[in-house]
């Protein structure tokens, strides 16, 4: 009997399009509310922490209920779930990272002629990147296992010994350990910079 | 013309609230700390905004509070050289340069970062970290680095300035420079003007020397750190000699002649601890007052004497020692050297 991968694949998009989305859009946020000083700035950082304030078994719950059915709960659904419950996550480390540099650097920058895309690419993410990266590969972890659980607890009892037999939860231990083990490398490297 | 009007309400009570204009060379930015010396270094770089004003460089409007107009930091071709480092430490001295001198094509690029790296003596460290260098190099660096950029008008916030570095500047550089120093030495070796800032508004508007010899207002003669400032009353005045007779609290003394004040008028006046002659009391002259040492508080060049009646003498160290003994003091006021003061508008 071959081992089937199908769940782990799709496991590994949910974790890597819900970390990579939460990355993108929180180090998006994190720029323009630690840059610009803008009105509803506090609004909108509390509306990306929202998703940190609902429970998981809620927030399945609705993303269940969004869907309309178990079964019309794919991985693109998850995904897209994931990207928001991981954001308030990386938002608040990327934010801290960018805070944390000496405002001297980008007053520099931006006094030297450059955009504001220019400095955040050539001076704020080179130095600011480390403690970024660490808090998107910590969530992919919990994107990823989320899904897991999620799959489990809906197959139907003989499919779901079937995933217990396959190499679905002993792979995703591995990746979710990978995972928090890069991610506190990269925060040990970052802070002894 | 370049000129600025900029009000700004900041933390715990403080505003800003200053007007004046530069003109190509050095102007010194002098003032204690907490004066507002960075926040309007700030305001005119456009890193904050100001609540009202207007700032015009080279007559191109950069802020009008009242019109919205409000250009963005990397349009205004303001250099700036933070108080802090501020040399990306992720890039070399070179690579520093290379970033200010963006835009313009490559062979001309690396040619201009060669020249500046020449001329700010950096060529040996162009391929370090600004970590691995010397102070003085980084600030060097930071000063050929904003320079690259082609400012109009540059900024150059508290740092060690040395004086061949900023007369370096004043050579290189056509346009205003406004420096913030404590240093008022270098403030009378480099600038050709000196503004003295004093919780947020500038009390003072000169040449140094004159603003250093001849403080108009009370507050210049605080922010200028001249603890001698005495209330008195004019008790004579003599045009013709040119000499006035004013009365202090425990004493009086001879001064120069106060014009637009009658006699019983009350004025402030001030005298710089160092122009005060000290003498023993066995050997001074008649027109001293008598006062007692309070406390001693030794310097590396002068020796800062604390006497009752809120006397402060500087005396230089050897003087000191021939003196340190005296039973008693006494002080002589130069009427020369005491200026009378108005309070500010």
């Amino acid at each position: 009997m071959t081992a089937d991968w199908s769940a782990v694949w799709a496991s590994f998009r949910v974790g890597g399009i819900g970390a990579l989305g939460a990355l993108a859009l929180g180090v998006w946020l994190a720029w323009e509310l630690s840059a610009r000083e803008f009105r509803g700035a506090g609004f909108v950082a509390a509306l990306a922490g929202l998703p940190s304030s609902i429970p998981l078994v809620v927030g399945t719950y609705l993303a269940l209920d969004l869907a309309g059915h178990p079964a019309a709960f794919t991985w693109k659904v998850a995904a897209l779930a994931a990207v928001f419950s991981e954001l308030p996550e990386v938002l608040r480390a990327s934010r801290a990272a960018m805070e944390a540099l000496p405002r001297e650097y980008a007053h520099a920058a931006r006094s030297l002629g450059s955009s504001g895309r220019r400095v955040f690419w050539l001076v704020v993410a080179p130095l600011a990147w480390r403690p970024i990266v660490a808090a998107a590969a910590r969530a992919f972890g919990p994107a990823a296992v989320e899904y897991v659980f999620a799959i489990f607890f809906a197959a139907p009892h003989a499919a779901r010994d079937a995933l217990l037999r396959g190499p679905l939860l002993p792979v995703m231990v591995v990746a979710a350990l990978a995972a928090q083990a890069a991610a506190h490398r990269l925060s040990r490297a970052g802070a002894a910079t | 013309m370049t000129s600025a009007r900029i009000a700004r309400q900041g933390p715990h009570g403080f505003s800003l609230d200053v007007e004046f204009s530069l003109e190509p060379g050095i102007t010194a930015l002098y003032g204690p700390a907490g004066a507002g010396k960075t926040l309007l270094l700030e305001a005119l770089a456009g890193f904050t905004r100001p609540d009202s004003g207007r700032i015009l460089l080279q007559d191109v409007l950069l802020f009008d509070a009242a019109a919205r107009v409000c250009a963005l930091p990397h349009r205004r071709a303001i250099g700036w050289v933070s108080h802090a480092d501020s040399l990306f430490p992720h890039m070399t001295v070179r690579q520093n340069f290379a970033f200010a001198a963006h835009g313009r094509p490559r062979v001309e690029r690396a040619r201009r970062v060669a020249e500046a790296l020449e001329k700010f003596q950096l060529s040996p460290v162009a391929s370090s970290l600004p970590a691995a260098i010397a102070p003085p190099e980084k600030l060097r660096a930071a000063v050929a680095r904003a320079l690259l950029a082609e400012p109009k008008l540059l900024l150059l916030d508290e740092r060690r300035w040395q004086e061949p570095l900023v007369r370096q500047v004043r050579e290189s550089f056509g346009g205003p420079v406004l420096l913030v120093t404590g240093d008022l030495d270098l403030c009378c070796a480099a600038a050709s003007r000196l503004l003295v800032l004093s919780a947020g508004r500038i009390v003072a508007d000169a040449a140094p020397r004159d603003v250093l010899d001849r403080p108009e207002t009370i507050e210049a003669a605080r922010a200028l750190g001249i603890p001698n400032i005495f209330e008195c009353a004019i008790s004579a005045l003599d045009p013709g000699r040119h000499t006035s007779r004013l009365d202090l609290a425990e004493f009086s003394i001879a001064g120069p002649y106060i014009p637009g004040h009658f006699r019983g008028d009350r004025v402030s006046i001030a005298i710089r601890p160092e122009e005060l002659r000290v003498h023993d009391g066995a050997s001074a002259p008649p027109a001293s007052v008598e006062a007692r040492l309070v406390r001693v508080l030794p310097g590396l060049h002068r020796v800062r004497l604390e006497f009752s009646g809120g006397i402060f003498a500087d005396l230089p160290p050897e003087e000191y020692e021939a003196k340190k003994d005296a039973q008693s003091w006494r002080i002589e006021f130069p009427p020369d050297k005491v200026r009378a003061l108005r309070p500010a508008a």
